[in-house]
C-alpha cells in the first residue's frame, strides 16, 4: 500500500508518493506525504521440525498418501532447517492459506492488515521483498512490487508447502534474502481416483468451499482444484475504554481460485507436467479506526500457466520449464473518485541438468531467462520491459559424516551485471541423533520496477541490495520408550548494504528510492518438540522463540531513522507454543503466540497474545474419510492490532466438514 | 459645482501610496480548471506578488503554488487537490491559489511591495485536506481520534523575511484546532479567514510552513495543502484598477431603516461616510467589523453615496433611501 496510483494529469509530490505506496502497499514513504507503504511480517505457532512433523503427520493422519519428492539438489537445501507440509497435513489441521500456515506453524512475522486484507511477511528481519515465493520452482511475486500478497495464496492449490528460512540467492536469485516459500504441485501415480471437498462457515459471514478431483492412472494424472472463500468481515472491535464497540465496514471479500494439473509419463524416463492456476479476488478496503468510512475496493486477477518437462538419465536428469504469468490489480475509490489499474506479465524459461558420479557427487547446472513487461499509471508513458538471464550451478558432495554443498549464480538484468553469488554449506552428523550444519552465502535483491520507474521517485540508477549472510544450527533428536524429543537452535547473521529506502533528501521535493542505508540482522531461533504416545492418547507440544535484531546502521533524515534503530514492523521477540492431544478420532490443538512490541510508522505497537483452539473429529471408513472441525480463534478475545490503525477481530469461530472418497483403479 | 462633484464621485478615487490587493482574477482560467505549471517563469505573478511553482515535466508532479478556480467542495481525496473548501475564491470570486507545501514555501514581494509590510491575506483549507481531517483517510487520521479528544491541530506558520533574515516572529494560523477541552470548540476552517500579517513588519517575502499533530516517521500524514486569496500588500495603486476596495459592498439598496456595509476583514480600521449629492458628509462612522449597519433614520428619502475611506484610498457607492 497502500493509496493507489491516481489517474490525474499532474500530481503533487504528496499525491504521487501515495500512488507508489498504495498500489504498492509496499513502499512507504511520504512526508507530508503520507505515505507509505507497506509491508511485513508476524506469526505464531508451531514450528515443527520438518522431518519429525512430517513423519508424524503422514503416519497418523494420512497414511495412504505419498509424496513424490524432488531429488534436485537445488531444492534439497542443506545448511538450514527446512519445514515441509503436505496437503494432507494441512488438511488435517484445516489450514487454508499461507498466512494461516506461517502464522500457526512458524516464527515468521506476518504483517496482516486484517482478515482478507493485504498480508506480507518478514523473515529474520528482512523486508517484505526479501521473501521469495516459488511455484514449482518459478518465482511468482510481482516484479512491480517485488513481493506477493500472501493473503491471496490458498494452500489448497498445492500439494506441498516448503518453508526455507535464510538466504538462498545463490540458488534462486534476486529476493531470496530472508527466506523462501516453495509451493509445489506433485502427482500421485498410484492409479487412484480421489474426490474431496470441504465446507466451512463461521463468524462474520465467513464461507469457504474447497473441492479437489484426482483422476488418472500410472501413465497420466489430472488434478482439478477449486476454492471459493468469502466473508462479510463485519466484526465488531474494541476502540477504547468507555467507548462502544465499532463494527467494521467495507471489509467484505471473495477469493476464488482454480488450478488444473496434467501429468503424463511419456515413458519411464520422460515426464511432462502442465499447470494452470487462476485466481480472482475482490475485496473491499475497510476504513482505519481513525477514518469515518471507506468505499475503496481492489480486485486482483491472475493467470499462471507452466510447462514442465523432465528427462531422467542414468546418472541424473534434464529439466525444462516455461511459465507465463499475468496479473492485474485494479483499485478504485468512488468516494474519492480515484481509480488505478496496474498489470504485468512475465515469461520465464529454465533449462537445467543434474549429473552424479561415484554415488556421492552431484552437479546441477542451469540457465534461466525471464522477460517482464508492466503497466501502471505511476509509470506514466513508460512501459518498462526487462530481460533477465542467469547461469547457476550447484555441487554437492556426500561423505560419511559430512555433506558439502556449494552454489554459484550470476545474473544479468538488461545490460546490468548483478553481483556474483556464491554459497557454501556444510552438514556434519555428530551422531545418529545430533547434526550440526551451517551456511555462508552472498545475497542480493534487484530493485523492483516501481523502485526504478515510478514517477516521481523511481530511480533507474539504483544499485541492487547486496550483502553476506551466515547461519549455523544444531539439531538433536532422540526417541525413548513412548517419548520423542527434538530440539534445535539456529543462529544467523546478515549484513545487507545498499538497502533500498524511499526517502527525501535535503532540498528534495519528493521521496525517491535510494540506496542510503545498511541493515544488519541477527537472531536466534530455539525450538523444542516433545511427543508422547500411548495406546489411546498421543500428545505433543512445540515451543519456539525468535529473537530478531534487525537494525539500520545509517541515520536517515527523512524518514526519520536513527542509526542503530530496529526496523519498523519487526518485533524483537516472538514466542509460540502449540499443544496437541489426540484421543482416538478426536484431536485438540491449542495454539498460543506472543508477539513483542514493534515500531510502526506513527506509533509503537504494543505486544499481544493470541490464542486459538482447534477441535477435530476424524472418521476414516473404507473408501471414505473425513473430519468435522470447530475452530475458535482469538479464544481469549484479546484486543490487538498488527498494523497501525487496522483493527483485528476478537473471538470468532469457524466450523465445517471435510470429506474424501478414494478408490484404487483396477 | 455640485454636479461636477457628483460626477467625480461616480468614479472610484485613488491616490498615492496605499495597500493594494491581489486576487488572481486576471488569470482568467476556463471554468473549473487549474494551472499547476507556471512554465519557464518558475512561478505565477499577480501584480506585486510572485508565487513560485515547480513543475516537473518528466515526473508530472508539482509543488509550490497553483492557480485554480475549481469549485468542487464535496469530493474528498487528493484527486480534488486543487479545490478550496469554500468552493470559490474569497467573497465568491472565481480564482484563488493553492499551495502544496512540501517543506517551506514562499511568496515573494516585488517592486514597491518589497521591503514593506504585508497587510495580510485570506486563507482557508483545501478540500482534500479538509475532508482528510474531518473524516480521515487511508493514511491520515480523523482529527480528534477515536474518542474525539485527541488534541489535534493543523497549523500554518507564516514568517517574514527581509534580505534573507527573519524580521519578526511568525504568525500562526490554525487551519484546524482540536486542542480545546470543550470539544464543541474544535474546528476545521472551511471559510475564507483573514490572516493579519502586519505584525511581520517590512518584508521581502513570506514563508509558509505547515505542521500537524498527525505526524509519523515519514513526516506529516495530513495532506500539506492550503489555499490563499486576496493578498494585500503595500504598493502604488493602479489608476485604472481599484484592487483594494473591490470587495466593499452595501445592501439592501434601496434601503430604508439601515444599510449594511460589507467590507473585507482587514478594513476594520477604516472610515465610512454617508454623503449627499453635494458632497456634504451627513454620517461618519468608524468601520469596526466586516459587517456593519449604518442607520438612516435621520436622513430623508433621496439619492446618497457611501464613501469608504481606508488609508489614502476610498471607494464611493451610490444608494437610495426610500
Amino acid at each position: 500500500m497502500e493509496k493507489p496510483p491516481f489517474q490525474v494529469e499532474h500530481l503533487p509530490v504528496q499525491a504521487a508518493l501515495f500512488e507508489v505506496c498504495h498500489f504498492s502497499a509496499v513502499l512507504i514513504m511520504l512526508k507530508n506525504i503520507r505515505f507509505f507503504v507497506l509491508l511485513l511480517w508476524f506469526n505464531a505457532g508451531g514450528f515443527l521440525f520438518s522431518a519429525m512433523a512430517q513423519e508424524w503427520a503422514d503416519t497418523t493422519i494420512i497414511a495412504d498418501e505419498i509424496l513424490i519428492t524432488d531429488d534436485n539438489i537445488r531444492t534439497k537445501h542443506i545448511g538450514t532447517i527446512t519445514q515441509t507440509w503436505s496437503s494432507d497435513t494441512l488438511k488435517s489441521r484445516n489450514i487454508h492459506s499461507v498466512v494461516d500456515l506461517l502464522t500457526s506453524e512458524t516464527g515468521v512475522y506476518i504483517k496482516n492488515y486484517g482478515p482478507g486484507s493485504l498480508a506480507t511477511s518478514t523473515i529474520r528481519g528482512g523486508s517484505a521483498g526479501h521473501t521469495l515465493v516459488l511455484w514449482n520452482g518459478l518465482p511468482v511475486q510481482s516484479p512491480m512490487l517485488g513481493l506477493l500478497d500472501l493473503s491471496l495464496l490458498p494452500v489448497s492449490s498445492v500439494e506441498t508447502v516448503e518453508f526455507v528460512p535464510g538466504s538462498n540467492s545463490a540458488m534462486w536469485g534476486s529476493g531470496a534474502i530472508g527466506g523462501t516459500i516453495n509451493l509445489k504441485n506433485e502427482p500421485d501415480f498410484r492409479n487412484i481416483t480421489k474426490v474431496s471437498g470441504s465446507v466451512q462457515m463461521g463468524s462474520f459471514g465467513h464461507f469457504l468451499h474447497e473441492s479437489k478431483v484426482n483422476l488418472g492412472n500410472k501413465r497420466w494424472q489430472a488434478v482439478t482444484r477449486y476454492a471459493d472463500q468469502r466473508a462479510e468481515n463485519d466484526f465488531s472491535y474494541f476502540l477504547d475504554k468507555g467507548l462502544p464497540y465499532r463494527q467494521q465496514t467495507n471489509a467484505a471479500y471473495r477469493q476464488q481460485s482454480m488450478m488444473q494439473d496434467f501429468y503424463w509419463n511419456i515413458t519411464e524416463k520422460q515426464k511432462v507436467a502442465i499447470h494452470y492456476w487462476f485466481q480472482k479476488a475482490n475485496r473491499q478496503i475497510p476504513p482505519t479506526i481513525v477514518q469515518s468510512k471507506s468505499e475503496a475496493a481492489q480486485s486482483d486477477l491472475s493467470h499462471r500457466i507452466m510447462f514442465d518437462y523432465k528427462r531422467l538419465t542414468k546418472r541424473g536428469f534434464l529439466a525444462v520449464k516455461s511459465g507465463y504469468f499475468t496479473e492485474e490489480l485494479d483499485y478504485s475509490d468512488p468516494l474519492n473518485r480515484e481509480k488505478a489499474d496496474n498489470s504485468f506479465f512475465i515469461w520465464l524459461n529454465e533449462i537445467s541438468g543434474q549429473w552424479s558420479w561415484q554415488n556421492n557427487h552431484f552437479l546441477h547446472v542451469g540457465t534461466t531467462h525471464s522477460f517482464t513487461k508492466a503497466s501502471a499509471g505511476g509509470y506514466r508513458s513508460v512501459v518498462p520491459e526487462e530481460n533477465r538471464i542467469a547461469l547457476f550451478a550447484s555441487w554437492k558432495m556426500l561423505l560419511k559424516k559430512w555433506t558439502f554443498q556449494t552454489g554459484w549464480r550470476q545474473e544479468w538484468i538488461g545490460d546490468q551485471k548483478a553481483p556474483f553469488l556464491p554459497s557454501f554449506a556444510v552438514e556434519y552428523k555428530v551422531s545418529k541423533n545430533w547434526t550440526i550444519f551451517g551456511k555462508i552465502n552472498r545475497n542480493y535483491r534487484f530493485p523492483t520496477l516501481n523502485d526504478r520507474y515510478w514517477r516521481p521517485g523511481g530511480n533507474p540508477d539504483l544499485l541492487p541490495e547486496s550483502g553476506w549472510s551466515g547461519e549455523g544450527a544444531t539439531e538433536y533428536g532422540i526417541k525413548f520408550n513412548n517419548w520423542k524429543l527434538r530440539t534445535s537452535l539456529s543462529w544467523y547473521y546478515r549484513d545487507i548494504n545498499h538497502w533500498i529506502l524511499w526517502s527525501a533528501s535535503e532540498g528534495s521535493f519528493f521521496f525517491s528510492a535510494n540506496n542510503i542505508t545498511r541493515v544488519i540482522s541477527r537472531g536466534w531461533e530455539p525450538r523444542i518438540f516433545l511427543e508422547h504416545k500411548t495406546k489411546k492418547v498421543t500428545w505433543s507440544g512445540t515451543l519456539g522463540y525468535d529473537y530478531i535484531s534487525s537494525t539500520n546502521k545509517v541515520a536517515v533524515q527523512n524518514p526519520k531513522i536513527d542509526a542503530g534503530s530496529q526496523l519498523i514492523y519487526t518485533p524483537v521477540h516472538q514466542c509460540f507454543i502449540n499443544l496437541q492431544v489426540e484421543l482416538g478420532s478426536f484431536m485438540v490443538l491449542v495454539q498460543h503466540r506472543f508477539t513483542g512490541e514493534t515500531q510502526g510508522i506513527n506509533d509503537r505497537l504494543p505486544s499481544y497474545f493470541v490464542g486459538n483452539v482447534r477441535l477435530h473429529y476424524h472418521f476414516p471408513k473404507n473408501h471414505w474419510a473425513g473430519s468435522l472441525f470447530l475452530h475458535v480463534n482469538n479464544v481469549w478475545n484479546n484486543h490487538y492490532i498488527i498494523v497501525e490503525r487496522r483493527p483485528m477481530p476478537g473471538i470468532h469461530v469457524q466450523g465445517g466438514f471435510y470429506i474424501q472418497f478414494t478408490k484404487k483403479q483396477s | 459645482m455640485k454636479y461636477i462633484f457628483t460626477l467625480i464621485l461616480m468614479f472610484y478615487i485613488v491616490v498615492f501610496y496605499a495597500q493594494v490587493s491581489w486576487d488572481f482574477e486576471e488569470f482568467n482560467l476556463p471554468e473549473n480548471r487549474y494551472q499547476d505549471d507556471a512554465g519557464s517563469d518558475g512561478g505565477f505573478t499577480n501584480g506585486l506578488v510572485f508565487l513560485p511553482n515547480y513543475y516537473d515535466r518528466e515526473f508530472f508532479y508539482w509543488t509550490g503554488w497553483a492557480v485554480s478556480n475549481v469549485t468542487d467542495k464535496t469530493t474528498p481525496g487528493f484527486g480534488n487537490q486543487y479545490s478550496a473548501i469554500p468552493g470559490s475564491g474569497f467573497n465568491g470570486s472565481k480564482h484563488y491559489v493553492v499551495n502544496s507545501a512540501f517543506g517551506n514555501n514562499n511568496m515573494i514581494l516585488r517592486n514597491e511591495a518589497a521591503g514593506k509590510p504585508v497587510n495580510g491575506m485570506y486563507i482557508t483549507n483545501s478540500t482534500y485536506t479538509y475532508f482528510s481531517m474531518k473524516d480521515g483517510d487511508a493514511f491520515a487520521k480523523k482529527f480528534g481520534g477515536i474518542t474525539g479528544n485527541d488534541p489535534d491541530f493543523f497549523l500554518l506558520k507564516i514568517k517574514g523575511y527581509s534580505e534573507g533574515n527573519i524580521t519578526s516572529d511568525s504568525v500562526n494560523f490554525y487551519l484546524a484546532d482540536y486542542r480545546f477541552s470543550d470539544n464543541n470548540q474544535d474546528y476545521i476552517v472551511n471559510t475564507w479567514e483573514w490572516v493579519d500579517l502586519s505584525s511581520l513588519g517590512n518584508v521581502d517575502s513570506l514563508s509558509f510552513e505547515l505542521s500537524s499533530s498527525d505526524t509519523g516517521q515519514f513526516g506529516m500524514n495530513t495532506p500539506a495543502y492550503f489555499c490563499a486569496d486576496f493578498v494585500v500588500t503595500s504598493g502604488t495603486s493602479n489608476t485604472n484598477t481599484i484592487f483594494l476596495l473591490n470587495n466593499v459592498s452595501v445592501n439592501p439598496n434601496p434601503a430604508h431603516e439601515y444599510i449594511n456595509l460589507n467590507v473585507p476583514h482587514f478594513m476594520d480600521s477604516g472610515v465610512c461616510n454617508v454623503l449627499d449629492v453635494s458632497g456634504k458628509i451627513l454620517i461618519t462612522k468608524d468601520i469596526r467589523t466586516s459587517n456593519d449597519k449604518i442607520f438612516l433614520e435621520n436622513i430623508r428619502e433621496g439619492q446618497y453615496f457611501i464613501q469608504v475611506v481606508y488609508g489614502k484610498e476610498s471607494k464611493i457607492i451610490p444608494f437610495t433611501k426610500f
